[in-house]
């Protein structure tokens, strides 16, 4: 591969692969690929070489390639920075890039990527969503009263709104973030109502789904979260063991279907420890 | 625990049946063929932990072609045993580590993962994904290891620097079935194969998404058999008042956004069907 090939998406992630299955000369191959990588045309350039580029990574992170590993990132706020990413397609890819920011705790970039995906939405969805998400990202960080903030506007964004699935994932991260802020704020009517919209939408997720995907299995999790939190703020001890449980069988699920060190097993891992110790 | 070691020895009476591992403080999965000389009949099992204590543990499931089991903890809650063993998915070209022995054997098995998991064909019939292992130590036989878990060593890749910060080995596999010498068959040979934790996940109902939201609904599922001497009228104005609550919550989901208005229609339909089932003497919410 000479410089300037402009490997695919494909090819990068292939050449990962094969030195994640332990084939000594594709690591070679893999540190030309990362050599070339910043001066490659079209590496962020749509939705869908974002959702390559997060794959890349995490193969990276499964190699303990820890210097790749941030240097890919530079990449990637380099072009969030220089807004390289074509209008058409920013707000997504910067949604996608967010995440990865802030699986990393680079709150920073994460703010910035999702400031730029505020001013480039181009639907109503677009822009419920990216409030959404970034409610969801500030309640990761702690940051109560934004969080609540961009929840309710993604909220105000809903109205009115049709389609059922599109909307869905919106919908399940504002009430996240509320029922989150509703705890945080010891508001537990308000927490109730919003674990019972959780529930109702983790449910209708996991049915569009189907129960294999992963995103079905975050469903769960979150529902189950939220009942834990219910549970415990009911002192109902033994609903809280039994949803410890579930937390469990759900922690092994992820771990062994996306690997112990994806942010999203880390994250259900970090989960358990805290409601195991709730109900210990 | 404090070696974080996830073995069990499953035990009956005085007889040791074979090795299990902890992957849930509620569930201990092992290879069916450990329980192959239990008694007749018989479900309940001593499972002994490694810091020498013992538990009860019952019999849930079995999956005859997979030769896999799955074993209840009683009272999993209140032993103070870890929620969760650390697991992960196998990788090819790492060492592995067995923390377990036999009852009188002094020995500790370690290796190397060989390949990817691969379908293998079982010496029960059945096909399971398989982590195909060499054994560094030699003995005559590995059966009495069967059930035990394998853990591996993070960032032990050939050239790879080691995966700072992490402590934990996570178990990666199940002890299955030692392979024979291909040129003397009366031997058995350093490959081992493992059933991979993954497999294991996705064979048991138990750990289906299906399963685990059902237990998550549990209350709200079982609040009718709370009351099953309940008089007809009783049982029949909690109905109308549960689906009047719940039709209030739809409205206020439906003005609120979590709803659209076509989805709040619908929500509506399957709420009065369900009262009417319900009215008509079905089983509530199922």
């Amino acid at each position: 591969m000479t410089e300037g090939s402009a490997a695919p998406w494909q090819e990068r992630i292939a050449i990962a692969q094969d030195a994640v299955r332990g084939k000594p000369e594709a690591l070679a191959a893999l540190q030309q690929v990362l050599d070339e990588l910043p001066q490659q045309e079209g590496v962020l350039s749509t939705p869908a070489s974002a959702g390559h580029f997060a794959h890349f990574l995490a193969l990276l992170r499964d190699l303990d390639m820890s210097s790749a590993y941030e240097n890919t990132l530079d990449v990637a706020r380099q072009w969030v920075e220089a807004r390289r990413v074509p209008g058409q397609h920013r707000c997504l890819v910067h949604n996608r890039l967010a995440t990865v920011f802030g699986e990393n705790g680079d709150r920073a970039a994460a703010r910035m990527a999702m400031d730029a995906a505020l001013q480039s939405a181009q639907s109503p969805l677009d822009e419920a969503y990216t409030f959404a998400h970034y409610g969801v990202l500030e309640a990761h960080h702690g940051d109560w009263p934004r969080a609540v903030a961009f929840a309710r506007q993604a909220q105000h964004r809903t109205h009115g709104t049709d389609r059922a699935d599109a909307w869905l994932e919106v919908r399940m991260r504002i009430a996240s973030v509320l029922f989150l802020a509703a705890c945080e704020d010891a508001d537990h009517l308000a927490a109730r109502e919003h674990a019972q919209s959780l529930k109702f939408l983790c449910q209708r997720q996991i049915n569009r789904w189907g129960p294999q995907h992963p995103r079905a299995l975050e469903a769960l999790v979150t529902m189950a979260s939220a009942r834990h939190e219910i549970a415990r703020i009911d002192g109902d001890l033994t609903s809280m063991d039994r949803l410890t449980d579930v937390l469990a069988v759900a922690a092994q699920r992820t771990s062994t279907e996306l690997g112990a060190r994806h942010p999203q097993a880390k994250s259900v891992r970090e989960l358990l420890q805290r409601v195991h110790a709730a109900t210990e | 625990m404090s070696e974080q070691e996830y073995w069990v020895r499953i035990r009956e009476g005085d007889r040791c049946l074979g090795a299990g591992f902890l992957i849930t403080r509620a569930y201990v999965v092992t290879a069916l063929h450990c329980l192959r000389w239990r008694s007749p009949g018989n479900l309940r099992f001593d499972l002994q932990l490694p810091d020498g204590r013992s538990v009860l543990g019952r019999l849930r499931e079995e999956i005859k072609d997979a030769d896999l089991a799955l074993i209840a903890v009683e009272d999993a809650e209140t032993h103070g045993l870890p929620a969760a063993s650390p697991t992960d998915w196998p990788r090819p070209e790492v060492g592995w580590r067995g923390t377990y022995c036999p009852p009188g054997e002094g020995t500790r098995l370690s290796g190397r993962v060989t390949h990817e998991p691969v379908d293998y064909d079982s010496a029960a019939g059945g096909v399971f994904k398989a982590v195909q292992l060499t054994v560094d130590q030699q003995l005559g036989t590995y059966d009495g290891y069967s059930g035990s878990p394998v853990d591996t060593k993070p960032g032990e890749q050939a050239g790879q620097p080691s995966h700072e910060g992490q402590a934990e080995r996570p178990v990666v596999g199940i002890l299955m079935e030692e392979r024979l010498d291909r040129a003397d068959s009366s031997k058995v040979s350093n490959v081992l194969i493992a059933a991979s934790v993954l497999h294991a996940v996705h064979r048991f109902r138990q750990f289906s998404v299906g399963y685990l939201e059902h237990q998550v609904c549990v209350p709200e599922q079982r609040r009718d058999d709370r009351v099953p001497e309940q008089a007809d009228e009783d049982r029949t104005a909690q109905n109308l008042t549960s689906t009047d609550l719940h039709l209030r919550q739809l409205q206020k989901w439906e003005e609120e956004g979590v709803l659209s208005q076509a989805e709040a229609a619908e929500e509506r339909r399957w709420a009065l069907r369900d009262l009417r089932r319900r009215l008509a003497g079905g089983a509530a919410d199922d």
